[in-house]
């Protein structure tokens, strides 16, 4: 289990119980100014569905094809996996910073979660 | 008299003292065992995953009432949740944490946890072992990270051994100190007011006046603020007016517009220990409460159907002596050996080491 002290320090929220999937902030010129004027965009992209209230479902599943990666005593194995960040902002859905500066708990964050499934390729097998 | 006690012969007197002492020692032990009060359903606490013991309630005690828990080591659990106050922040409206940094809610009760599905005022919260992870990472609270409370932990000169006693590993970690804080909090059971003691016909009765009182309520009242525990543990928006940066309550939560203004019915158990009342404590006595539901109520589209009376009115019929009746009862759902009952006092907490 992702410890919210270390591991998964900064990705849970304590206040409405559950992980943060994925994080992404920055600044970017297209952004609305906001309070401090800094033009800063926040992604917290989180919620499991809820246990007692259904709440939106932003958990994905992903099969990549593993099914080559042998593992045996003698030598260790590694798979490579590379992340398409990019992906986040055009995958399934357009995602526009200047439309949507802030996303978190909003039902949009679905709309976001769409993208991650596309984002991760195995890139090669070492073993 | 005299010669029946010179007939006890020395030993028997041994055996006897022994005896009592075992007795004592075994009642001792037997208050830190979970007990469901007969005039309670089922527990719903998972106490299969976190067995109550002794050493673990003690720690989970001492925990609690320690500062340590905090950025600057300043506020406690027990800071705003004082034991004579039914383990709410008497006379707060709002509570402060941290250099003096100001919260935006009424500190809720922490009684009979074990029958809660869901915590905070909004229900965010769906498990009482990762309740305590929100004050203390809230920067308007403890503000502290729980890495940085668990190296002080770790670091401590007593903490690792009384882990290792109650649970047999020194390494203190987020899921062991939350076990802890849920043992000690899932013994604060309030379940001896008058009010128990006459559901379970322990030799009491309610006199005229509470009977009165307790049929009022139930008529007016116990729908939603439901026996044996005075909540139906639904949210419910009653009425509040906004205010002026409003707290949408259940609805920051859920992110639904029919959530908005809700906040979880609470207990009324206590009350007379509790005020001030409400999410955000703008009442300071429960004249002021009664007083809002038959005349106070504020608009609003997701105002609960319960008090849409006809004629576009809202609120609850009851006349000036149905408000005394239910303040009448009310006060008999007061338990004063709760609120001083030594086993749960912060005295007693810093005085256990090991």
């Amino acid at each position: 289990m992702l410890d919210p002290a270390t591991g998964g320090a900064g990705m849970y929220w304590s206040w409405n119980s559950g992980y943060i999937f994925f994080k992404m902030e920055g600044y970017s010129p297209v952004a609305s100014p906001g309070k401090n004027n800094d033009h800063k965009y926040r992604y917290h992209i989180g919620l499991f569905g809820g246990m007692n209230t259904p709440t939106v479902n932003n958990v994905k599943t992903i099969t990549l094809p593993l099914d080559k990666l042998k593992i045996s005593e003698k030598k260790p194995a590694a798979a490579h996996i590379q992340t398409d960040i990019l992906k986040m902002f055009s995958g399934v859905n357009d995602i526009s910073i200047a439309k949507n500066t802030t996303v978190m708990v909003t039902p949009f964050s679905a709309t976001i979660a769409d993208n991650f499934t596309g984002m991760f390729t195995l890139k090669g097998i070492d073993q | 008299m005299k010669r029946k006690g010179r007939s006890i012969t020395r030993p028997a007197v041994i055996i006897l003292f022994v005896l009592a002492v075992t007795i004592l020692t075994a009642f001792t032990r037997l208050s830190t065992i979970f007990k469901q009060p007969a005039n309670f359903p089922a527990p719903l606490y998972s106490f299969r995953d976190n067995a109550v013991s002794e050493d673990g309630f003690l720690l989970g005690r001492r925990l609690f009432y320690d500062p340590i828990l905090s950025a600057d080591q300043s506020i406690s659990c027990g800071s705003c949740h004082i034991q004579a106050a039914a383990f709410t922040h008497h006379g707060h409206d709002l509570s402060h944490g941290i250099n003096d940094l100001l919260g935006n809610r009424n500190t809720p009760a922490i009684q009979n946890m074990a029958w809660y599905s869901s915590f905070m005022w909004d229900g965010g919260i769906l498990d009482l072992d990762l309740q305590p992870i929100a004050p203390i990472t809230n920067p308007v609270e403890m503000g502290d990270t729980l890495l940085a409370v668990l190296k002080k932990l770790n670091a401590h000169p007593e903490y690792p051994a009384l882990f290792k006693k109650a649970f047999g590993s020194d390494s203190i970690t987020t899921a062991l100190l939350m076990k802890a804080l849920s043992q000690f909090m899932v013994m604060l059971v309030s379940a001896d007011s008058k009010y128990d003691k006459v559901m379970r016909k322990e030799g009491m009765e309610f006199n005229p006046e509470e009977q009165k009182g307790y049929d009022v309520f139930k008529n007016k009242c116990g729908s939603c603020h439901k026996e044996p525990l005075f909540t139906d543990f639904s949210f419910r928006n009653n009425g509040l007016s906004p205010a002026d940066e409003p707290d949408e309550g259940r609805s920051l939560v859920t992110v639904e517009s029919k959530d908005q203004f809700r906040f979880k019915v609470p207990s009324l158990r206590n009350l007379g220990f509790t005020f001030p009342y409400m999410h955000d404590g703008r009442f300071y006595t429960l004249d002021e409460v009664l007083d809002h539901y038959s005349s106070g109520m504020h608009e609003s589209s997701t105002l609960d159907p319960l008090f849409r009376l006809s004629d576009n009115k809202n609120g609850i019929i009851l006349s000036a002596a149905e408000k005394e009746s239910i303040k009448i009862f009310l006060a008999t759902l007061d338990d004063s050996s709760f609120i001083r009952n030594p086993y749960f006092s912060e005295e007693n907490a810093m005085k256990y080491v090991k």
